[in-house]
């Protein structure tokens, strides 16, 4: 496990990164309830957020290979596989810790107006998964990490507006509709929505079961080494 | 784009397939009535197919592919059609007959003409990418082969170019011993036998005594007999085939495709046989070239000797040789002179100039016993 801790010290002793854990998903917690969304404004920003922090630690793993330590783990008596699962559980992690705090402050600030924390919380943690696995997967298509950052940050927002994070898919026309269901934000928005609706674990399975699905695939994509 | 297109091949094309499947069926979701259903569906044979990318999968892990779209067909029709896949990748993987159960579960469900189309079409390719990959197998081992083979010549080559050098110098050695063997057996006992009777002849004229004439004439007689002798070894040792600085001359003068000039430095007679035959051949090859693929007007030879290496300078003022650059003569020469510790250059910046330079070993170390013998 010491790539694992050497990857949690590693992110948290960059005051950037700690302000990026703490501050911004924690500013969202007090955002009221407005409009359309049964939860927390703020929980609807707090998807978005989680999926630039997972980009952020993504980036990390390809500066690794950019820099060229990837090519000295890969001179080391630790195989790639080691490498990248001790990598995604460090961030997992915090991410997961993160989604528990937030959950945590939210009940706190809000009240019984967050619907069953403990679900909330599920969802989250799938989805900090899903995110975690869709930036490294996106890395891994680029050589680049400037165009690579720079493109994420566009399709993040638009995955979060297409998805129904930002406005609900019924607004959108048809074909949308159904292009939406293919995005892992859809069934973040719907397992949200589940759980402010009072669905149980059992109404939660299918955005539960997508959204892992989605993480295994990206993981499998994002998961080849790849040296340069 | 041709470079891109040699670049494809079965695993790439395989790849390709795949996705393109995946997105027809994908637009074969948006288009019907399909729903979470088909996002599982979708997304299964997404981590399947890329499971198969990333890893080697058994075959049988085609029938879970089946299962998945033969489950999913209830909820959505069109779910059919993803049998495309397992059926493509058993038939590329030389096992169709995994494919029964989804044959079946088509006669069950849908028996269309558009799913045998989409089904004869995932078989056909399927089977076009392994005969492929196969046919790409056969060429890539015949290339292997091909390949170890020269270069196992190459190293063959080389461990007789340095037998080759090693022999040359085991014979110098063998000749200077034979030589001094010679000198000793025949000319060194005629000398001893005069210088004795020189002696004798002095003791008998000090006392006046008339042998001393005849012992002057058996002196005389040793001492022809000595330079008799020794004018035979010289003759015996001689080559009749002028070797060294005298073989070199001998080329330059039969060259006579342009003017050639021979600039000799330093103290050629100290240079080895073996070394002699590599600067030849360098020789022949430089003047070869400019018969060949120059246009000069004159031609200019520099051989350089110094007590620690030899350097041997071809250069004429013609057209640049492209072609001689690279050469099979070139390539020979360089492992030649690889194989006795030198090196080869050519530089057609201005005209075309060979240089070959090599290394001179000390006769100290050579081996010379000479020193030993005294």
């Amino acid at each position: 496990m010491t790539i694992f801790r050497f990857v949690l010290k590693r992110f948290l002793r960059r005051p950037a990164n700690i302000i990026l854990v703490t501050l911004v998903p924690m500013a969202v917690v007090f955002i009221p309830v407005s409009g359309w969304f049964p939860l927390p404004m703020g929980f609807q920003y707090f998807g978005m957020a989680l999926m630039f922090i997972a980009a952020r630690m993504a980036a990390i793993v390809m500066e690794d290979r950019i820099k060229g330590t990837l090519l000295r783990v890969g001179l080391a008596p630790v195989r790639h596989s080691q490498y990248l699962w001790q990598n995604l559980g460090a961030y997992a992690l915090i991410l997961v810790g993160l989604s528990g705090i937030i959950v945590t402050m939210g009940t706190a600030v809000h009240g019984s107006m967050l619907a069953a924390p403990g679900l909330l919380f599920l969802v989250f943690s799938c989805f900090s998964i899903t995110s975690l696995g869709f930036s490294l997967a996106w890395y891994s298509l680029f050589r680049n990490r400037e165009g690579a950052v720079a493109t994420i940050t566009g399709v993040i927002p638009l995955m979060m507006m297409l998805g129904g994070m930002i406005w609900p898919v019924q607004a959108m026309p048809a074909l949308f509709r159904r292009l939406a269901m293919l995005l892992p934000t859809y069934w973040l928005a719907e397992g949200l929505l589940s759980t402010a609706h009072g669905a149980g674990l059992m109404g939660l399975a299918t955005p539960l079961v997508v959204m892992l699905l989605y993480s295994a695939a990206f993981v499998l994509l994002g998961s080849m080494r790849r040296l340069t | 784009m041709a470079h891109r297109w040699r670049q494809l091949d079965p695993r790439t094309s395989t790849t390709i397939w795949q996705v393109t499947g995946l997105l027809l069926l994908t637009l074969l979701w948006l288009s019907g009535p399909g729903r979470v259903a088909g996002v599982v569906l979708l997304l299964l044979l997404t981590i399947m197919a890329l499971a198969r990318w990333r890893f080697s999968l058994p075959a049988w892990t085609v029938l879970l592919d089946q299962l998945f779209c033969l489950g999913t067909v209830p909820f959505w029709p069109g779910a059919v059609y993803g049998l495309g896949l397992p059926l493509f990748e058993a038939v590329r993987g030389g096992r169709a007959w995994l494919f029964i159960p989804g044959l079946l579960g088509c006669i069950y469900f849908q028996s269309s003409l558009p799913l045998v189309v989409v089904l004869l079409q995932a078989a056909l390719s399927g089977w076009v990418i392994r005969a492929w990959a196969e046919e790409a197998g056969v060429y890539r081992d015949e290339a292997d082969r091909q390949r170890r083979e020269r270069y196992e010549l190459e190293s063959l080559r080389e461990e007789l170019l340095t037998a080759n050098v090693q022999i040359a110098r085991m014979a110098e050695l063998a000749e200077r011993n034979r030589i001094a063997q010679d000198l000793h057996d025949n000319v060194g006992h005629e000398l001893t036998g005069a210088v004795l009777a020189l002696q004798a002849f002095e003791k008998l004229r000090q006392e006046s005594d008339p042998l001393a004439d005849e012992m002057l004439e058996h002196t005389k007689e040793r001492l022809t007999s000595s330079a008799r002798q020794l004018r035979e070894a010289a003759h015996g040792i001689k080559p009749v085939v002028p070797v060294g600085i005298e073989r070199f001359e001998e080329i330059c003068r039969s060259f006579t495709a342009c003017p050639l000039e021979l600039h000799v430095f330093g103290a050629t007679s100290d240079l080895p046989a073996y070394l002699w035959s590599v600067l030849e051949a360098c020789l022949r090859e430089g003047l070869t070239n400019v018969v060949r693929h120059s246009q000069a007007r004159q031609v200019d030879v520099f051989l350089d000797v110094n007590p620690f290496l030899v350097r041997l300078c071809v250069q004429n003022d013609g057209e640049a040789a492209g072609k001689a650059k690279d050469g099979v003569g070139l390539r020979n020469l360089r492992q030649r002179a690889r194989s006795v510790g030198g090196s080869i250059s050519v530089d057609d910046t201005n005209g075309f100039r060979l240089v070959c330079v090599l290394p001179l070993e000390r006769r100290d170390r050579l081996g010379d016993t000479r020193e030993d013998e005294a």
